[in-house]
């Protein structure tokens, strides 16, 4: 049963063309994306939720409009975000695809360093008023860094009015820092799977708190759950317990879990009472 | 007394009216923050020095 991996690439790549819809100026809106992607990547067409509010707490303004994009899209569906649309989980996805599964390390989870890592990128943003984290974001290194530099320097009319010619920005020392950062997380995705997803990742920590109560998410039939375990075998979060799928933090919600399962006894199903 | 069989529903009910709340607050003023972050070219994500 690949449907559901066959279904969550679908939506994948169709998140990917979504987000990147920028180049049309008319489609570059001011909407906080429910994914990890970079609004400094020149197709981007969407706001980077922790970019966001980097710079509200850099500015000490107080984000209302982007907590509450994302109280809304994680009430509606969670960590679901992460293992359906966001092109950063996909990346992994895709390097661990071209891996053959049993070569992959499983670390058990640490469901409080990414708690961590979003307090961490939030005081940083605050004391110092400037967005940090950006400067080291191996998401900002794939989708903005590169990007710049590969695509033919033609100024934009941001550029034009940012800039005068002679201050027209150079390659500084960060972007030597960008594709280190994502060296190191390339080469942690081949031997963690979903390594940024489950450690790292600051906008995991905000869904993840939203699993327990999403509408929309995994659930468990206890009635047909017959304990074999065998929804764990594959599990990329690596838990022990069935009860932790659908509802940990750290679960998202990729259903590779309903795949195994002989019994049909996991699901996504959406509820408004459970 | 919220009883466990409700606190979820209330929990989400909650939720969603803070979320509404604060989006519509500030969605004109706020939105255009985001608009303006996504149009132009963020030198920190490029590892630019300007």
């Amino acid at each position: 049963m690949k449907k559901i991996g066959n279904l969550r690439l679908i939506t994948q790549i169709l998140s990917l063309v979504l987000v990147n819809l920028g180049f049309i100026s008319a489609l570059e809106t001011g909407v906080v994306a429910p994914v990890f992607y970079c609004h400094g990547c020149p197709a981007a067409s969407f706001g980077c939720p922790i970019g966001v509010l980097q710079n509200f707490a850099a500015e000490r303004t107080f984000p209302y409009y982007a907590l509450g994009s994302l109280g809304l899209f994680g009430l509606a569906l969670g960590r679901l975000w992460c293992g359906w649309a966001c092109p950063f989980g996909a990346l992994q996805d895709l390097i661990m695809r071209l891996r053959r599964r049993k070569d992959v390390i499983k670390l058990p989870p640490f469901p409080w360093l990414k708690y961590l890592s979003l307090v961490g990128i939030m005081i940083a943003a605050g004391i110092i008023a400037e967005t940090a984290f950006c400067k080291v974001c191996p998401s900002g290194s794939l989708f903005a860094a590169i990007p710049h530099e590969l695509l033919p320097s033609e100024s934009t009319p941001a550029d034009v009015i940012l800039f005068q010619p002679s201050q027209e920005p150079q390659i500084g020392t960060f972007f030597y820092v960008h594709l280190a950062t994502l060296a190191l997380s390339l080469v942690l995705f081949v031997i963690i799977g979903r390594f940024w997803c489950r450690y790292l990742c600051p906008l995991g920590a905000i869904f993840g708190v939203f699993n327990r109560i999403s509408i929309l998410k995994i659930r468990l039939d206890e009635s047909r759950c017959t304990g074999c375990k065998k929804c764990l075998s594959n599990c990329p979060a690596s838990f022990k317990e069935v009860e932790s799928i659908g509802v940990s933090s750290d679960c998202i919600q990729c259903g590779k879990c309903i795949e195994s399962c002989p019994t049909k006894a996991l699901s996504i199903s959406a509820s408004l009472r459970n | 007394m919220i009883t466990r069989k409700y606190h979820l529903p209330f929990l989400r009910l909650t939720i969603l009216i803070l979320s509404l709340v604060f989006v519509a607050l500030t969605a004109g003023e706020q939105y255009e923050m985001v608009r303006t972050m996504v149009r132009f070219i963020c030198t920190s994500c490029m590892g630019l020095d300007t």
